[in-house]
């Protein structure tokens, strides 16, 4: 059986600090939703938190990808779709 | 001579999934593409007798409130190309990844360019692609 090839991205990625900044970025989006809804309670206030608005990146615009995109728009963020193949045709898993 | 060719994959989509392909606005493309089963029979390999069936018609459409669709790969992923363009997803093409920087987020193009954004989604596939994290 033919080795599967695993991608040469997997070699050259050296010192990945733990935790990344993705999942940083992702624990404090957490917090502050919580914060927010914490202090909404304890004051009363009328403060509505501002909707998050990211920019996101997806690479690959296969079934996956694109409806991750379409998930994310109507969610309100500005989604990129980076695809290698010049044209969209079928691919697949066969 | 009858010949049977390979056209491609089919892909099942329960009402579990198609109920949120509907709330995503999919789904008069999808009831217009899909094919719409009536039954799953399962049959005994001897001699072809039905020994099980799950009807997945109307009925089951109205049990779950969504259908259960079989649809072509390429049918799917042409409407949820139409989708994401309608909602203005910024979709390039021939932009391939060469590199993946976990850290800032970013990731680095074939032709140099470096690209940051909040959050970097692979879906890339499983066999090539970007390492887990």
């Amino acid at each position: 059986m033919k080795a599967v090839p695993r991608c040469d991205l997997l070699t050259p990625q050296q010192n990945v600090i733990y935790p990344t900044n993705s999942l940083n970025f992702l624990k404090n989006v957490h917090n502050q939703g919580g914060a927010h809804e914490a202090s909404n309670v304890r004051n009363g206030s009328e403060k509505v938190s501002k909707p998050l608005r990211l920019n996101v990146i997806i690479v690959g615009a296969g079934l996956g990808g694109l409806a991750s995109a379409v998930a994310l728009r109507l969610h309100g963020h500005e989604v990129t779709v980076l695809e290698q193949a010049p044209a969209l045709a079928e691919v697949g898993i066969d | 001579m009858l010949t049977v060719i390979k056209v491609g994959a089919g892909i099942q989509i329960p009402p579990n999934s198609s109920r949120l392909l509907h709330d995503w606005g999919l789904g008069p493309r999808l009831d217009a593409a899909a094919v719409h089963p009536g039954a799953m029979i399962l049959r005994r390999w001897e001699d072809g007798k039905a020994i099980g069936l799950t009807d997945v018609g109307p009925k089951f459409r109205s049990m779950f409130h969504a259908p259960y669709y079989v649809i072509h790969r390429a049918n799917f992923h042409e409407i949820l190309h139409a989708r994401a363009r309608e909602l203005g997803v910024d979709l390039r093409l021939g932009s391939k990844v060469e590199a993946y920087d976990a850290n800032a987020p970013s990731v680095t193009l074939e032709d140099g360019q470096v690209l940051t954004a909040d959050l970097i989604v692979a879906a890339d596939g499983e066999i090539v692609g970007c390492p887990e994290y």
